[in-house]
This record gives C-alpha cells, sequence and structure tokens, in this order.
C-alpha cells in the first residue's frame, strides 16, 4: 500500500502510542486505541475536553491547557524531554504521562497530542536515584579516603575524607592527575603497578593484599598508607576506585596522624 | 568555599561547601542532598531544583527571569519564596545561607 493510500484515521490508529486531536479549546476531535487504552475508555469520548484526563494538580499552578499550546508552537521545547503532566483515566487512575504535541495544518487549527506512560520509566528512575543517593551519602560519611581515577589516572571524585587526608580544599581534586598525590619517586612504579592492575583478572585488591603505600600531601608531606582498589567497567570506560586509610592513625577522618597528636 | 545549608522539607539539615560561580542545585547534586533532583542538569528545563530562599537572602539571589517563573509552574506547592536552585549562582557573599526544600519535586 502506498502512502497515498492511507487515511488520516488508519495512520491514527496504527500508532502504538496513545494519540487525541484536539481543537485549541482541548475538546476532543478524534483518538485511536492507544488512547482508549491508558484513558481507560471504550472510545475516546469526542466532543469530551482533554482537560477531562489531564486535571490541574493540587498544589501546583500549572494549565495543562495553557502549556499543550505552546508545546504546539514548540514542538522542540526542551523541557519536554524532562516534564510530564498527571493524566487521570476514566476509573480515577492518575499516571505521569510524557507529552508530544503536534499542530495540525487543519482550519480551524487543531493538535496532535501524544501521550506516553511513563509510570514505569519513573519509578526505575527514582529507585535508581534512591540506590545512588545512598551509595554517595556513604562516601560522604567514609572515614576511609575514597579515590576514583579514569584510565588516564585522572581523578574524578574524591571523598571528604581524601580532601582531608591529603589535606586538598572541598572539590580541588577532580580533574588533577593522581600523580600530585604521590610522592615523585613513586610515580612510575605506581604507574607500571596500575598498568598491571587493569589488565589483571582480579577485580579487586584489598587492604594486607598489598604492601603499604606512599601519599604526598598537597604541603609535601608523605603518608604511609594502606589501600584497597578495585576497578569498575563503567560507560566512559575503566574507573579506578581507591580506599585509603593512614597506617598507624586511629582513624583516617581527620587525617591527623599519632605523631601529631 | 561558601558554606550553604539545605534544609529538607522534615527539618533534616545538610551543610555543603559549594565552590562560587557554580550553582546551588549543582551543590545538592554533588553531596547527594535528598530533596532536590535537578532532572534537566541545570537547563531550567524540569522544574525538580524548587527551593525556597529565606526572605533576608533574597537581596543576594535576585528574582526569577521569565522562563525560571514558567517552569516554576510544575513545581510543588509554590509560593513568593520559591526559585529553582539551577538558577541561583553561588557568590561568596552567600556563605551561611539557608535554602529549604519543598515536601517533593514530583
Amino acid at each position: 500500500m502506498v502512502l497515498e493510500e492511507l487515511s488520516a484515521s488508519t495512520l491514527l490508529e496504527a500508532l502504538p502510542d496513545p494519540v487525541l486531536v484536539i481543537g485549541t479549546d482541548g475538546g476532543i476531535l478524534g483518538g485511536n486505541a492507544a488512547a482508549n487504552a491508558l484513558l481507560a475508555t471504550e472510545r475516546v469520548p469526542v466532543g469530551g475536553n482533554i482537560v477531562d484526563f489531564l486535571p490541574e494538580q493540587e498544589h501546583r499552578r500549572l494549565d495543562p491547557l495553557v502549556w499543550l499550546r505552546r508545546w504546539a508552537e514548540q514542538p522542540q521545547a526542551p523541557e519536554l524531554a524532562h516534564v510530564w503532566l498527571l493524566c487521570r483515566d476514566r476509573n480515577g487512575v492518575e499516571k505521569p504521562v510524557r507529552v508530544r504535541v503536534g499542530r495540525l495544518p487543519t482550519t480551524p487549527v487543531s493538535y496532535l497530542v501524544m501521550l506516553v506512560d511513563v509510570t514505569a520509566e519513573q519509578a526505575r528512575q527514582h529507585r535508581a536515584r534512591s540506590a545512588g543517593r545512598l551509595a554517595a551519602r556513604l562516601l560522604e560519611i567514609s572515614a576511609d579516603a575514597i579515590v576514583n581515577v579514569d584510565e588516564n589516572l585522572t581523578i574524578v571524585y574524591a571523598n571528604p575524607s581524601a580532601e582531608r587526608l591529603f589535606r586538598y580544599p572541598a572539590g580541588s581534586l577532580p580533574g588533577q592527575s593522581l600523580a600530585v598525590l604521590i610522592p615523585e619517586r613513586f610515580r612510575d612504579q605506581h604507574q607500571r603497578f596500575m598498568e598491571r592492575f587493569a589488565t589483571a583478572p582480579e577485580a579487586s585488591r584489598l587492604m594486607g593484599q598489598r604492601n603499604e603505600i606512599r601519599g604526598l600531601t598537597r604541603d609535601g608531606e608523605e603518608l604511609t598508607l594502606e589501600a584497597s582498589i578495585t576497578k569498575v567497567t563503567m560507560d566512559q570506560g575503566l574507573v579506578f576506585s581507591a580506599a585509603l586509610r593512614e597506617v598507624g592513625s586511629r582513624t583516617a577522618s581527620d587525617g591527623r596522624t599519632r605523631r601529631e597528636r | 568555599m561558601p558554606m550553604i545549608t539545605y534544609v529538607e522539607a522534615n527539618g533534616t539539615e545538610h551543610q555543603v561547601e559549594v565552590p562560587v560561580g557554580t550553582s546551588i542545585m549543582q551543590g545538592a547534586v554533588n553531596h547527594a542532598v535528598p530533596g532536590i533532583e535537578g532532572d534537566c542538569g541545570g537547563m531550567c528545563a524540569c522544574g525538580t531544583c524548587h527551593v525556597y530562599v529565606p526572605e533576608s537572602y533574597r537581596p543576594l539571589t535576585g528574582e526569577a527571569e521569565e522562563l525560571e517563573q514558567a517552569m516554576l509552574e510544575f513545581a510543588f506547592d509554590v509560593n513568593e519564596r520559591s526559585r529553582l536552585s539551577c538558577q541561583i549562582i553561588v557568590t561568596e557573599a552567600m556563605e551561611g545561607m539557608r535554602v529549604e526544600m519543598p515536601e517533593r519535586q514530583y
């Protein structure tokens, strides 16, 4: 079948995502089977209004129809990738929906509104974010210094204990070479160790499985450290993460050694 | 580096040093402060970094521009102290500033 033989309603019906055709006042002019499934209607209620299904929300100033009109004129608006509207189906079930709007060349003007249920996506995203936040907060309070570097041995993360141990201001370590934390005479040796570890079969080496290593503070003092190291393949390549603890210090959390006390 | 205190809706406080020139949203996200999401990464295109700025700090933070006002429509429980924290850039003068978070961002 060639495209010219397809009627608009056949095309609409074939779309896998819920689609409604509305007037500029929100009046529903048509829709497809997927829209019936989303709205829990037997037939798209032609003559009804889209705001019956995209109601104004408590605690929010948002007027959905105003935004639909705005997006019809700006179908590539950046917020469309991030915001969602609340859809309430005929049974009162609420579901977050991402929205796309197109302006149809009809007289009078009408809009094609695509609604995608993102309930599952949002739940996944919230779970992942909560888990990430928990892990991140553990790093924030860890007494051990944690330093992550990329394949080029550039620091990509240092937790607050690491900043205290090496005496760097908050947020100043990422972007610097790992070499700044290692006394010069050990840098080549350490680099070779990292190269071997990158291709070694073991994922991690724990404190006690490695010899002590030497670290260098920002003001030039050498530290004797125990270290565990692990490697993780991330989207951007291999990331090495090290947990460091000063040998002989009761706790690495304040970065002081016994002899300073 | 100015110390910013983020106060969750339940009263939990998070003190974070935030570099000058970065946003209040970025400071929260970098330190995993709950209550600020920042879905769009700071483009003023999601409304999920909503905070309340106390009256006394308003001269430092300025007022929301048109785009920010529009995006605040997507935020929860907006009032006259509401701002999107991605649009507040930290200055030295903000040392000690407190921002409060709404009950939810979604």
